[in-house]
Parts: C-alpha cells; sequence; structure tokens
C-alpha cells in the first residue's frame, strides 16, 4: 500500500475532476490526456492496496469528521469493496482511453471538459463509495455517483430525448435513494451506529435483535433495486442509453449499476436472519431477469438490448446474491466482476459499430463481419462471454451461480437461471446475426476504429477470455479477509456444467431455425396470440404506461388540489379578501386628503383643542363643581 | 385653574390664536411662515412665563434656533416653487396634490 493511500483515493480523481476544466481551457487539445493520467493515477493507487488485501490484512482508518452524530470518514477495504474499487478504476482508466478518440468529434459543440470532469469525479465516487464503512459517508458517495449518471445520461443536453431520460433516471432511481436514506436512519435508531462492521459485529455476537430489522432490510432492497435497475424499478436503464457510448459502458454496465448488488453483499451479514429478506431478493433477480431477457429478444436497438441485457445479468446478480453469505456472496461477486468486464467491452464496441454506422438501430446494420475485423472479434468474446460459452468468462460465474442453486437447494431458481441463459444464449446470437452476418441488399460504410479506440478493447476482450480461470485466486481474496465464503464443488457443479452445456445446444438449434426461417417467424409476431405477446415485449411489459399512468394521475389530482384550494382558497382569502378590502378601505378615506393646507390646518387645530380639553377635563370639571 | 389666568398667558392665548388665524386663512405661503413665527413664539412666551430656572431658559433657546432652521428651509422651499412655478400662492399649487 502506497504511504497516504486513503488521501490519494480521494484526492486525485476530485482534484483531477476540478481541474479538468481549467486544463482545458489553457491546453484544449491535452484535457483528454489529463483525465487519463488522473484515472491512471487512481487505478495506481487502488491496484497498490491488492498485496495487503491479499496476505490478509483489512486495512481501515477512521478520519474523525463528527464523532458526535457518528458522521466520520471511514475506510474498511475488504475483497468485496476492492474488487469494485479495481472494477471502477480499470474500466474507467479504458473508458476514458477510448474517451480521447470517441469524444472528439464533439468537442465543437460540446465542451469535453464537462464530460472528462464527470467521468473522473464518478471515479472518484464510486472508489469512496466502494471502501468506506460508514453508511452515511455511503450514501453521500451514492448520490454523487447517481449525480454524475444524471448529468452524463443527459451530456448532449440539447437533445430533448437525453435530457428527458437523464430526469427520468434521476427520477426513478430517486425513489429508491430516499428508501435507502429511510433505512440507514432506522438501522441507525435501532443500532446507534453507522459503522457497517460495528453493526454486524453486534449481530454477530447477538447483542442486537435482528427482529426488528424488517423495516430497514426492505428499505435497503429498495435502494439497492433502484441503483441496480431491477423490477419494477428497472424503466430507467434502457432509456439511459441516451448517453454516449463509453458512459453506458462505464456507469450503466461495469460500475454504477453494481452498487446496488454491492450494497446488499456488504449489508447482508446484517440482515441474513431477517424473515424472507434473502427470498425477497431472489425473487426480485429472478422475475426481473426472465422479463428483460424476453425484452431483449425483440429489441432492435443495439444499445437498448444491451441495456436489457445488463439489467437480466444484473438480476443474476441478486439471484446469486439470495443463496446466502456461503454460496450467494462469492459466486455473486464473481460473476459481478465477469459482466463487468464483458459487459463494458461489448458496450465499447456497441460504441464503435454505432460510431462507424451512424444509427443505433440493427436493421441500419448488417454483414458488418468484414468490415470490422477487430471489433467483430471483440464482440464475438463480449458475446461468448455473455452468452456463457465455454471457455469464456461467463460460462465459470454461471455454473457457479447455477451449482450454488442446487447446492442451497433453490431448485426454482436454477430452473429461471437456466431458461434465462438460453434466452440470454438466444438473444445474443440474434445480435451477432443482424450486425454482422445477416445479407443485406445495400452495403452498408463501416470501418474498424482507430488504434486508440482498439487497445481498450482488446484488454477488455482478453478479460473475457481469461478472467473465468481466476476464481480460485479471487477465493483466496475473499477467505483472506475474514468472509466465510466457499465455491461449490462435486455432484452440483457437474450437474451445472451439463446444464449449460445442454442449454448451449438447445441455444444453437433454436437459433438455426431462426436463421433459416426468419421470414416465418417475423410473420409470426404479427399475428394471433403471439403478435400480443410479442407486442407486449417490445413495449416494455407496460411498465412504462403504468408508470405514466400513475404518474399522471398523481399530476391530476396534485393539479386538482392546486385548483381548489390554492388558487380557490387560499389566494382568494389572501388577494380578495385581505388585500381587496384594504384597498377598498382606502378608496373610502382618501376623499379626506384634499391636498388643501388650510383645510388640514383647520383639522389639526381642531384636534389641538380636543386634545387640550381632555388634558384639562379634570380641571374643568373640578372649576364647574367647585363653582357650585 | 385660576394661578394659570394674567397677563402672561392672555398675551400666549392672543399671540396662538393669531397664529392659528394665519394659517388657517392666508394663501399666501410667506404669510404663513410669518404665521407658524408667531404661533411658535406664542409657545417660547409660554416656556418664560410658566418656567423658571435654567432648564426653560436653554429649552427656549433651542426652540428659537430650530425656529430658524424651519424659516431657512421652508423659504428655501418657497423660493424653489416659485422659480419652478412662478407662484407663492397654495391655492394655484394643488395640482401637486397627490
Amino acid at each position: 500500500m502506497l504511504p497516504y493511500t486513503y488521501l490519494l483515493l480521494i484526492a486525485i480523481p476530485f482534484i483531477g475532476a476540478a481541474l479538468t476544466p481549467l486544463v482545458g481551457h489553457f491546453f484544449p487539445r491535452a484535457k483528454g490526456w489529463f483525465a487519463v493520467a488522473c484515472a491512471a493515477l487512481s487505478a495506481v493507487v487502488v491496484v497498490s492496496i491488492i498485496p495487503d488485501v491479499w496476505n490478509g490484512y483489512t486495512p481501515g482508518y477512521t478520519y474523525l469528521w463528527n464523532d458526535a452524530i457518528g458522521l466520520n470518514l471511514t475506510f474498511y477495504i475488504d475483497a468485496l469493496g476492492l474488487l469494485l474499487a479495481l472494477i471502477a478504476t480499470i474500466i474507467g482508466l479504458l473508458v476514458v482511453i477510448y474517451s480521447v478518440k470517441y469524444m472528439e468529434t464533439d468537442e465543437k459543440k460540446y465542451n469535453l471538459s464537462r464530460y472528462y470532469s464527470l467521468v473522473l469525479l464518478f471515479i472518484g465516487a464510486m472508489v469512496c463509495l466502494v471502501l468506506t464503512d460508514n453508511l452515511l459517508v455511503l450514501y453521500f458517495f451514492w448520490e454523487i455517483v447517481g449525480l454524475c449518471s444524471y448529468a452524463l445520461i443527459g451530456y448532449y443536453y440539447d437533445d430533448p430525448k437525453a435530457a428527458k431520460a437523464g430526469m427520468k433516471a434521476f427520477v426513478t432511481t430517486r425513489v429508491g435513494d430516499a428508501f435507502l436514506l429511510i433505512g440507514i436512519i432506522v438501522l441507525y435508531w435501532q443500532t446507534k451506529s453507522f459503522n457497517i462492521q460495528e453493526i454486524i459485529l453486534a449481530v454477530e455476537t447477538g447483542s442486537i435483535s435482528v427482529s426488528s430489522f424488517a423495516l430497514p432490510g426492505a428499505c435497503f432492497i429498495l435502494g439497492a433495486i433502484g441503483k441496480s435497475a431491477q423490477i419494477p424499478l428497472h424503466v430507467w436503464l434502457p432509456d439511459a442509453m441516451e448517453a454516449p457510448s463509453p458512459i453506458s459502458a462505464l456507469i450503466h454496465a461495469a460500475t454504477m449499476v453494481n452498487a446496488g448488488i454491492y450494497l446488499i453483499l456488504r449489508v447482508m451479514p446484517i440482515f441474513i436472519d431477517v424473515q424472507y429478506w434473502l427470498l425477497a431478493i431472489g425473487i426480485i433477480g429472478g422475475v426481473t431477469m426472465l422479463i428483460t431477457a424476453i425484452q431483449a429478444l425483440v429489441e432492435i436497438d443495439l444499445k437498448r438490448l444491451l441495456a436489457y441485457s445488463t439489467i437480466s445479468q444484473l438480476a443474476y446478480l441478486m439471484l446469486a446474491a439470495s443463496f446466502g453469505v456461503t454460496y450467494g456472496l462469492f459466486s455473486s461477486s464473481f460473476h459481478l466482476l465477469v459482466h463487468g468486464t464483458f459487459k463494458a467491452l461489448l458496450f465499447l464496441c456497441a460504441g464503435a459499430i454505432i460510431h462507424s454506422v451512424g444509427s443505433r438501430s440493427m436493421m441500419d446494420m448488417g454483414g458488418l463481419k468484414n468490415k470490422m475485423r477487430y471489433t467483430f472479434w471483440m464482440t464475438m468474446f463480449g458475446a461468448f462471454a455473455l452468452a456463457g460459452i465455454f471457455p469464456f468468462g461467463g460460462f465459470w460465474s454461471k455454473d457457479l451461480i447455477f451449482a450454488s442453486a442446487l447446492k442451497t437447494s433453490h431448485y426454482l431458481f436454477f430452473i429461471v437461471a437456466a431458461f434465462t441463459a438460453l434466452l440470454t444464449l438466444l438473444y445474443t446470437l440474434r445480435m451477432i446475426y443482424l450486425v454482422f452476418y445477416r445479407k443485406r441488399d445495400d452495403e452498408v460504410e463501416a470501418h474498424d476504429p482507430s488504434i486508440i479506440m482498439l487497445v481498450p478493447l482488446f484488454i477488455l476482450g482478453i478479460g473475457a477470455l481469461t478472467l473465468g480461470f481466476f476464481e480460485h485466486t479471487l477465493l483466496h481474496f475473499f477467505t483472506n479477509s475474514n468472509m466465510h465464503v466457499e465455491v461449490v464443488e462435486g455432484l452440483e457443479y457437474f450437474i451445472s456444467v451439463g446444464a449449460s452445456i445442454t442449454i448451449m445446444v438447445i441455444g444453437f438449434l433454436i437459433f438455426r431455425y431462426y436463421v433459416h426461417n426468419r421470414d416465418k417467424l417475423i410473420a409470426l409476431s404479427k399475428s394471433g396470440i403471439t403478435s400480443s405477446l410479442y407486442s407486449a415485449a417490445s413495449n416494455g411489459f407496460y411498465f412504462d404506461r403504468f408508470y405514466l399512468w400513475l404518474i399522471g394521475g398523481l399530476l391530476a389530482t396534485g393539479r386538482t388540489v392546486y385548483h381548489k384550494f390554492d388558487i380557490g382558497a387560499t389566494d382568494r382569502f389572501c388577494y380578495e379578501t385581505v388585500a381587496g378590502g384594504t384597498i377598498k378601505l382606502g378608496q373610502k378615506f382618501r376623499h379626506a386628503q384634499t391636498g388643501d393646507l388650510n383645510y388640514n390646518m383647520v383639522g389639526i387645530v381642531i384636534g389641538a383643542i380636543l386634545v387640550t380639553i381632555l388634558i384639562f377635563l379634570p380641571s374643568i370639571i373640578d372649576f364647574l363643581m367647585g363653582g357650585v | 385653574m385660576t394661578e394659570y389666568l394674567n397677563a402672561y398667558t392672555l398675551l400666549v392665548l392672543i399671540l396662538i390664536l393669531i397664529g392659528l388665524y394665519c394659517l388657517i386663512s392666508k394663501r399666501n405661503m410667506i404669510k404663513m411662515i410669518i404665521g407658524i413665527e408667531i404661533l411658535s413664539k406664542g409657545v417660547t412666551l409660554n416656556f418664560i412665563a410658566t418656567g423658571y430656572g435654567g432648564i426653560a431658559q436653554a429649552l427656549v433657546i433651542v426652540v428659537i434656533v430650530i425656529d430658524v432652521v424651519i424659516v431657512a428651509i421652508a423659504l428655501s422651499l418657497i423660493v424653489n416653487a416659485y422659480t419652478h412655478h412662478g407662484v407663492i400662492n397654495l391655492k394655484k399649487l394643488k395640482r401637486l396634490r397627490g
């Protein structure tokens, strides 16, 4: 660990974010590389912590800020936090390098200082979010990453679609955030502590009863599903694809959306004994992965397809988390790492394709295999990892999840996960087919991106290919930082591998049928009962419509209350009765003000005489009485 | 009440009444200022007549000084009104009425 690591963790990205506009002002061409340097330094600092955690330390540090209310900047670095910090900084670095070329064309219209500044702010906030031990500080950085997400989704601020998508993401995640804050406060009220490790210790030693944790537990789940885009708060992520592609790769695939899963994994030891807590997570994950995988099957927008796929894969993490600490925590973290890598790769590849073709619809692509050779291969690497094909990363991490489901006797979840894996394979193959293989009558102009954009793709591609083999290395990290995790071996694992291979074979057979009978299938999707299913899936199963109805109803109610109460009662009383009455009274008295000085003088004299009489009244009465 | 009835009080009453009459009946602003002066001289005389000792005398000196200030300011207003409107008759200045 470097000296001053804790200071550097915060200082480098945040000072970098503050300095980027300044650098951009004096050296407009250098700001991209300045951001690359900052991201690289952050990555170095985070990487320097690896040996400590490997050797079994859990570095911690507390900066006393306001100890009286428990608000301290506390660091607690264990394998889980370090894993997410590594993903955030290393993928962050690759994405910033990619952006230098990708965003070049936007320099004139949109000042790129804003872009790099927000990306650095995001990386710093994400690292602090996962390394802090204090729930309030966590919430603080949780909001900063949400803010960066909002600002970067609406990066093309003159595009109303992008601005609306940013607003939607902000408002939707806000629902979860509000619940998370309630959960944190209720938990503090019950345990008198914001420190996660302290609370875990208190729960494990039994000094606090978990029977009252149902409310904060539910609030933490709601906070997590808002951030990680799980049903029913998943609607913002597909729309968030209005962001530039590198942002989709970094924030909406690899890092920020994992924050919710991270929160669940982090607080799992606290709530694990709360009844139905794990089951609720599992059900949310299971439902989400199925529904969004079906939506991905019918989507024609390349980036939205990947967004649905992200939600579906995040649901795998939720599902895996529901298997408990021993088997769930590690399989979830492992898939988190693998998914972050291959999904960032897929988004960056999609960015390269969209950049070259000029459209996001897969109907405008097709036959790109020979025109974008390197991008094609890298997309294949990412797609195979996503579909879970041997020997790519997704194969190993999904098998671990299947095996954990079997080991912990969650057979229904196993079936759901396996069926979703089949759907995943299908939509991945469909995407590859539509973009790269489909024959077109007309030619699509496309070419490989420049070397600066290809280098991050290659690095992530190698990661997608090889990360699956580092399962036991990662396990060593986890067991060394006081986590009682195990990987499943033996019979359950072999059943899972068998299931994966069966899924692969079935998937390829169905896909073969799809390619040969595509016209027939398209016709089928427009008739009968299948057409209603098709339109339901392509309309996002009407979640958006439901929310519009709900919000429309709320707005209408609000408008009625406004008209009836605010305008009808309050305004009428204040404006018409009070103010109007005063004006009318003034109009009446106005005639007394003649402006004639002599007339006023008479008034003064009369007044003076009256006052004199009043003063001398006792004397006068005395005088008169005395006279008698 | 009878102890107030002496020559001084009578003169004070006469002066105040003259001043008030002047303020009520005259339209000419110069004449009104003379009225104010007569009024205030009545008040001053009342102080001298009823008060004894240093405090009354000190107050009277202050009143006289303030009188002079009032006259100075009022005259400057009148001069300005005359240069702007060419009249010193209050009836003709009534369009200033708010």
